[in-house]
């Protein structure tokens, strides 16, 4: 359970991950002198490391292998 | 970034009014409340739901879903944000950004350039001073179009204005001696 869980939470992060990574260089690149372009292509790729960081740390917390007889528990 | 030639100096940077960002730009704000409503509902649904390890299931979901909106956001700003029509000293460039991997740049020579409309049509556009601009060159590109920008009146002036300088310039170069 943990791996498959664990194959599809890469999976995500990585195309949102790498998606993040497209549109800041996008700004980096095609920006025009003196405007924002910077900073949202910096804001970009903070706000998916916080939110990377977070999914993580509540994948962690999750007791995947368990998560069966932990529903059964609670339910019965 | 923008290449400029020698001497060369950007004038004026135009892009299209907030208004044309602000659609999606709601509709973002409002998907990312959307876990606010579903979670707590869900919960008293099913109140097995409301228990850890169930509940740290519903955050990882809702903070998944967050993080694709903020793909999201941004992938719409790309194509807002980096559609500018630019105007130096010496040419008008026309950055037209239709997708993330869909770009074309267009520019012609200010001496090239020969008319100018502008359209402001409906109540907002003529309280917010914003509209459509059309211009006509004798370039390859023969037309630029550009929507929903802030005061085309003034972006029609400066436009028209370094298009004479232009003129009166490379007159003045051909003029013989």
């Amino acid at each position: 359970m943990f791996l498959i869980a664990f194959s599809i939470f890469i999976l995500i992060s990585s195309l949102l991950g790498l998606s993040s990574v497209v549109i800041a260089m996008h700004f980096f690149k095609f920006g025009v002198q003196g405007d924002r372009s910077k900073l949202f292509g910096t804001v970009v790729l903070c706000g998916s490391a916080v939110f990377f960081a977070l999914i993580l740390l509540s994948f962690l917390s999750i007791p995947w292998n368990n998560l069966l007889e932990v529903f059964y528990d609670i339910t019965s | 970034m923008i290449s400029l030639h020698e001497n060369e100096k950007i004038l004026s940077v135009n892009r299209k009014f907030w208004v044309a960002f602000a659609t999606v730009y709601g509709s973002a704000v409002g998907l990312i409340l959307l876990p606010l409503i579903l979670i707590p509902t869900l919960g008293a649904i099913f109140p097995a739901l409301g228990q850890a390890p169930f509940l740290n299931l519903l955050f990882l979901g809702s903070l998944v879903w967050i993080w694709a909106l903020w793909i999201w956001l941004f992938w719409a700003l790309v194509t807002y944000y980096l559609d500018v029509l630019i105007v130096t000293n010496e040419r008008l460039i026309h950055i037209e950004q239709k997708g993330v991997f869909h770009r074309t740049v267009a520019e012609a020579r200010l001496s090239r350039i020969q008319d100018i409309t502008i359209k402001i049509s409906g109540v907002l556009p003529t309280f917010l001073h914003y509209g459509d601009i059309k211009i006509r060159s004798a370039a390859e590109v023969p037309e630029f179009d550009f929507f929903q920008v802030r005061y085309p009146e003034k972006l029609k002036e400066t436009i028209m204005n370094q298009q004479r300088y232009a003129v009166a310039h490379e007159q003045s170069l051909t003029r013989p001696d």
